[in-house]
């Protein structure tokens, strides 16, 4: 799966699996724009059930969120749906 | 595979041998002439004191850490090794020489007086200090004029050597992975799921890690001047990283809000696997090591 669309309903899918039971009031739901740490709170194990749960989604094992996650020897601030799911683009194209 | 009998104090990590290599280099590179009165901070298990009395048995050293636990074990260790424990700082102040104070003491309110201390150690919970401004003050308040501040952590910008940090990330995922199959024979059981607290840490990424120069930066804030930072690399072995899973003060960050008993198992089976799956047998972690010294 490659395609940008598919892809962000993959990653906002998943996303509102993780915050089904998290008595969150987003306005507008998850959206392109939707932020993991500013708008989601999420904690760390947050982050990593998230990536499994994307694994399991796209069957596919392996896939390096830490290029996602840390740059330049550290953890970034935050992540949106958007650069999400262009990363998973990325690395689905390149196998 | 089961690890049923979790120890989640931090004294298991604090005997594994990368570690002990780690924080025995530490020790070994401070320069001890003219040095009496040594304070080890949120000192653990006691580890830097042993490594330092060894050394030098005539230093006074008092050491502190917030937990009790971590005292209890590092008395009984310094009593077991023969080292002359005494039970208050105005004893250690009156012993002069060769001898220990433990207490639970928070690091951020230091027990001693200004410039009394000749050399503070701190092993890898600098990063752990609620407010590293404050913290520096108080660290430059109790040294003397020309006092050494010696430190090292795990935990800062640098630390992951390049190409290893998917290790890191399969090893969480990986626990996750255990954390999901134990709530699945629970489902099949028809017993509820592993509850989670959310809440009870931080959120991800907010780590506020400093780089070697950031460290430096804050210090000269407080009127200490780095004298040498390095980055030393460590080899974690699969033994080692399940040992740090097992401690239960990093599982209950790394998991944050499920039981701890529970994430540090995950976190002990997840190491086992996420090694079988790379197919290495160690990874390395660069280690911080600043020597700064007081104004």
């Amino acid at each position: 799966m490659t395609d940008t669309l598919a892809l962000q309903t993959t990653v906002i899918t998943v996303l509102e699996d993780t915050v089904r039971d998290w008595d969150m009031d987003l306005e507008g739901g998850i959206t392109a724009t939707t932020t993991l740490i500013g708008d989601l709170a999420f904690e760390s194990i947050d982050v990593v059930q998230f990536a499994v749960a994307l694994e399991q989604a796209l069957g596919k094992k392996g896939l390096p969120f830490e290029k996602l996650f840390i740059n330049d020897g550290a953890y970034v601030d935050d992540v949106s749906v958007t650069e999400v799911v262009e990363f998973l683009k990325a690395e689905l194209v390149a196998g | 595979m089961s690890f049923e009998l979790v120890d989640t104090t931090y004294e298991p990590y604090s005997q594994d041998p990368g570690y002990i290599a780690a924080n025995e280099a530490l020790i070994d590179g401070i320069a001890l002439e003219g040095v009496s009165r040594v304070a080890d901070l949120a000192c653990g298990t006691g580890l830097l004191s042993q490594l330092l009395i060894r050394r030098a048995p005539n230093l006074t050293v008092c050491a502190i850490d917030l937990d009790p636990v971590q005292i209890g074990i590092a008395t009984r260790t310094f009593e077991g090794q023969g080292v002359r424990v005494v039970d208050s700082l105005e004893a250690l102040r009156a012993a002069g020489s060769g001898a220990v104070h433990l207490r639970a003491a928070s690091a951020m309110e230091l027990p001693f007086e200004d410039g009394e201390i000749d050399l503070i150690v701190q092993g890898n919970s600098i990063h752990l200090m609620p407010d590293r401004a404050a913290f520096l003050r108080e660290v430059a308040r109790v040294l003397r004029p020309g006092g050494r501040f010696v430190f090292n952590s795990v935990f800062y910008v640098g630390t992951f050597v390049p190409g290893s940090e998917a290790v890191f990330s399969e090893w969480m995922k990986e626990a996750v992975l255990v954390l999901n199959r134990m709530n699945a024979e629970r489902a099949a059981r028809g017993e509820p799921g592993i509850p989670r607290k959310r809440g009870t840490h931080g959120r991800a990424f907010q780590k506020d890690w400093l780089s070697a120069e950031g460290w430096s930066a804050a210090l000269a804030e407080a009127g200490i001047d780095t004298i040498s930072a390095g980055h030393r690399p460590v080899p974690i072995s699969q033994k080692g990283l399940q040992l740090v899973g097992a401690y239960g003060g990093l599982a209950e960050v790394l998991m944050s809000g499920y039981p701890v008993d529970i994430a540090s198992e995950c976190l002990q089976e997840g190491a086992v696997r996420a090694f079988e799956n790379l197919g290495i047998t160690e990874v390395p972690r660069n280690w911080l090591e600043i020597t700064a010294v007081r104004r």
